[in-house]
């Protein structure tokens, strides 16, 4: 029930924590709804207006008088302090977290890992790791939220804020920005992906050397998220790539032309160069995040789901 | 009843004809007609742009509008609904109508301001109307700088001037009645007296005038920025951060001053149709000036997920949670008098019904943005939005509607159709709850407001919230149509409408 009404279950100890305290206020909100919904209900119709029934209103006893105002402050007391509890039991950042910044502009995210690694619209972290991100905008104000995690922080220019927090189970989880931003503030978001330490480290690293160039394009692929818009159905923001590489291709400029490997490259690093018809120039540019080998590995991954 | 003799009441309609008797008047129950036909007008564009979002988000590509034009259509729907509906229509319209009536007063304190006030109300909506129209704007209705002054084109110098005019007037107009219960009450009507629909409006009144100058003071640091004079030394971006905190200490506390007024009104509505007293009107009366005062007091700084101090990340939320207390108190109150009571479920009592409804939801929903960690992970989400929308946009809908409904005999002279009428209200609540419900579900799983897209899994949640949407607009403009006939048309009521 969980899963289906409130989305995937929290994917940080945090996260359980306040779905615990969101728990709790749910029942006694409910409770109090329910209660007051129900009361209605009977009274309009033990008490409505009929032929031989005149009102003898009562009005509230002092004992119900001072359960309405006891009971909430309790209820409301209790759940500062526990509210309380938790957020100061989160403001202590543990000594082994690994920092990454999280930079923003319109309309996209760049995380940079210690290591040098710079991603866009996507973050990849090691599972059972605290992780801090330093939050700063670049340009107007953004906020970056990341649900499965249950945190937010505001991106101001010149201003960092600092986020932690620590995954506690392996998937791909959403991330959005919630300070409205511009046209694009809807397209930036991105998939935080959990990764079991070996592969993190895989990725942090860079270290591709055992893998074969497609396997390491298919990591790439994946790191940039560039499915969410080269969806295999046609039905994305981009065209859909499988079994389109070496085939002809028709541009918005009216050319035509091979869906090559130069014709990849460009798009990499010139997105907006020749645009395949139907579609319109929003790839962002990825010139200085991927370095040459990384761009052949694309290739290579591309032209594999072609073959056969 | 307390209903003024209705074949009395409405002389106001015919004493004077012409244009130019309602342009100059100074009568507040005719300056209260033409802010009802005004928020009605402004009401009216805020609420098709309703439509055509709801439109958008049946798709999660978002493939009917295109981006701008979404971001156009979301910002002139808060800045219509919020600046020339949510604020004014309870204090200016009801409570410029009946206010001096149930305390005796004639008239308000000050007539002229009172139709100043209108002028300026409408020369905000106005310019409001011609910045639509010439470019409009993308910002969202709280207008965040830089994005709105460096990085957005449309008519930003208009639409700050509009809503400043707008803000203006309406704590114009809450300064009036406050001033009116003061020095215009009859001599009769002792404090203890003033009836629980008067002290709603006062609350609501002195908030809306003491929030004021934060609005104005927000939006000039807002305008000076848009001309190119940053106020602060480290220019726009401590610009940025001081407008949002004094814009946000605006917002929040005023979009729930006519709430204030709101319970007054359900107050008055569940007493007269439950046939019985309102026994303990003095807890109720304290209850609404510790909303006010509770409401004042989270405003303050409590609005930024960022560096934090100690009155931000504590004592804002704590008072904020401390809303619930009397908020339980009101609504415990009513339950009391509904107990023994002879209830008719007429169209007015049925909003209060409503009222009592979204009120209770939007309560219990405040209680998960106002502890810290949740709120938190739930701003300028869906969630919030929604909540905003329970306790807020739809205490002022039906509060206005079920006053105009009770009083409408009152005002013209005539009945509406009270058959159809309690139809409507019944819709106007179920469209409301299927509208707004999903959206808590969609918030507490991240769905940003204002989005274009989004991800495909929030789809079918989009689809039942458009579902309630449809089933909410064509309600509420059943209500435009038969009020309108019964203004011209309807059967004349006489005596005591209510009770024929």
């Amino acid at each position: 029930m969980w899963s289906n009404l409130f989305g995937p279950r929290g994917a940080s100890d945090y996260a359980r924590e306040v779905d615990l305290l969101s728990m709790f206020l749910l029942g006694i909100g409910l409770l109090f709804a329910l209660g007051v919904f129900a009361t209605v209900l009977w009274f309009s119709v033990r008490y409505r207006a009929r032929p031989g029934h005149t009102a003898t209103p009562t009005g509230a006893s002092r004992g119900l008088a001072v359960l309405s105002i006891v009971g909430p402050l309790i209820a409301v007391l209790g759940v500062f302090l526990w509210g309380f509890r938790v957020q100061a039991h989160h403001m202590d950042v543990p000594p082994e977290s690994i920092e990454i910044s999280a930079s923003a502009r319109q309309w996209m995210w760049t995380f940079e890992h210690e290591e040098g690694l710079a991603e866009i619209n996507a973050l990849h972290l090691p599972v059972d790791v605290p992780v801090v991100l330093q939050v700063e905008s670049e340009d107007v104000l953004h906020r970056l939220s990341l649900p499965a995690f249950r945190i937010q922080a505001d991106a101001f220019p010149g201003t960092p804020a600092n986020l932690w927090f620590r995954p506690t189970r392996e998937g791909s989880y959403h991330f959005f920005c919630t300070e409205f931003c511009g046209t694009g503030h809807s397209t930036m978001s991105g998939t935080v992906y959990v990764l079991d330490p070996i592969t993190y480290e895989h990725w942090v690293t860079g270290d591709t050397a055992s893998m074969t160039p497609e396997e390491a394009g298919e990591l790439l692929f994946a790191a940039f998220r560039c499915e969410s818009c080269h969806i295999s159905t046609g039905k994305g923001t981009g065209p859909a790539l499988v079994g389109r590489f070496g085939k002809d291709a028709s541009f918005d400029d009216g050319s035509t032309g091979i869906f090559d490997a130069a014709y990849v490259r460009e798009s990499l690093l010139e997105p907006a160069a020749r645009m395949v018809s139907g579609y319109q120039p929003v790839m962002p540019s990825y010139k200085g995040q991927l370095d040459e080998t990384q761009i052949s590995q694309i290739i290579a991954y591309l032209e594999s789901l072609s073959d056969g | 009843m307390n209903l003024t003799p209705i074949a009395h009441s409405q002389k106001y309609l015919r004493e004077r004809q012409g244009i130019w008797s309602w342009l100059t008047t100074t009568d507040h129950k005719r300056i209260a007609i033409l802010y009802l036909v005004s928020v009605t007008a402004f009401f009216v564009i805020g609420g098709a742009t309703t439509g055509l979002l709801r439109v958008e988000s049946l798709q999660p590509g978002g493939e009917v509008l295109a981006p701008e034009d979404f971001d156009r259509l979301f910002t002139l729907h808060g800045l219509f609904l919020v600046f020339f509906f949510l604020l004014p229509s309870l204090t200016t319209v009801l409570g410029g109508f009946l206010l001096p009536i149930v305390v005796g007063a004639g008239n308000v304190a000050f007539p002229r301001l009172n139709l100043v006030g209108w002028y300026i109300f409408l020369a905000g909506g106005a310019l409001l109307t011609w910045s639509t129209i010439h470019g409009a704007v993308d910002a969202g209705w709280t207008l965040s700088m830089p994005y709105s002054t460096d990085y957005s084109s449309g008519q930003l110098t208009g639409v700050i001037l509009g809503i400043l005019l707008a803000g203006v007037s309406v704590g114009l107009m809450g300064l009036n009645l406050v001033v009116t219960i003061h020095r215009r009450r009859a001599t009769e009507v002792s404090w203890s007296e003033i009836p629980v629909f008067a002290w709603g409006q006062y609350a609501s009144g002195l908030m809306l005038a003491l929030l004021t100058p934060l609005l104005v003071a927000a939006l000039l640091l807002l305008l000076r920025n848009n001309l190119g004079y940053p106020a602060l030394t480290d220019g726009p971006v401590g610009d940025a951060l001081l407008y949002k905190r004094l814009f946000w200490a605006y917002a929040h506390s005023a979009i729930h001053a006519p709430l204030l007024a709101g319970i007054g009104i359900t107050t008055r509505l569940l007493t007269v149709f439950s046939g019985g007293v309102l026994h303990e009107r003095r807890r109720v009366i304290v209850a609404i000036f510790a909303v006010a005062l509770f409401g004042l007091l989270s405003s303050i700084g409590g609005l930024t997920t960022g560096a934090q101090g100690l009155y931000s990340s504590v004592i804002s939320p704590l008072f904020a949670l401390l809303i619930a207390v009397p908020c339980a108190v009101i609504i415990v109150q009513w339950l009391a008098t509904l107990h023994h009571g002879s209830l008719r479920l007429t169209t007015p009592m049925l909003y209060a019904y409503g009222f009592l409804g979204l009120f209770t939801i939007g309560g219990a929903s405040g209680l998960f943005l106002a502890v810290t960690p949740l709120g938190t992970h739930l701003q300028s989400t869906t969630f919030s939005m929604a909540h905003m929308h329970y306790f807020a946009v739809g205490g002022v809908l039906t509060a206005f509607l079920g006053g105009l409904h009770d009083r409408w005999p009152m005002i013209t002279g005539r009945l509406y159709p009270e058959l159809l009428a309690r139809a409507v209200a019944v819709a106007v609540f179920l469209g409301f709850n299927m509208m707004f419900l999903p959206q808590f579900l969609l918030g507490y799983q991240g769905k940003p407001i204002r989005s274009h897209t989004y991800p495909a899994e929030f789809q079918v949640l989009e689809v039942f919230s458009s579902a309630g949407a449809t089933i909410l607009v064509a309600s509420l403009f059943v209500p435009a149509v038969y009020l309108s006939w019964s203004f011209f048309w309807g059967p004349r009521a006489t005596g005591d409408a209510w009770n024929g």
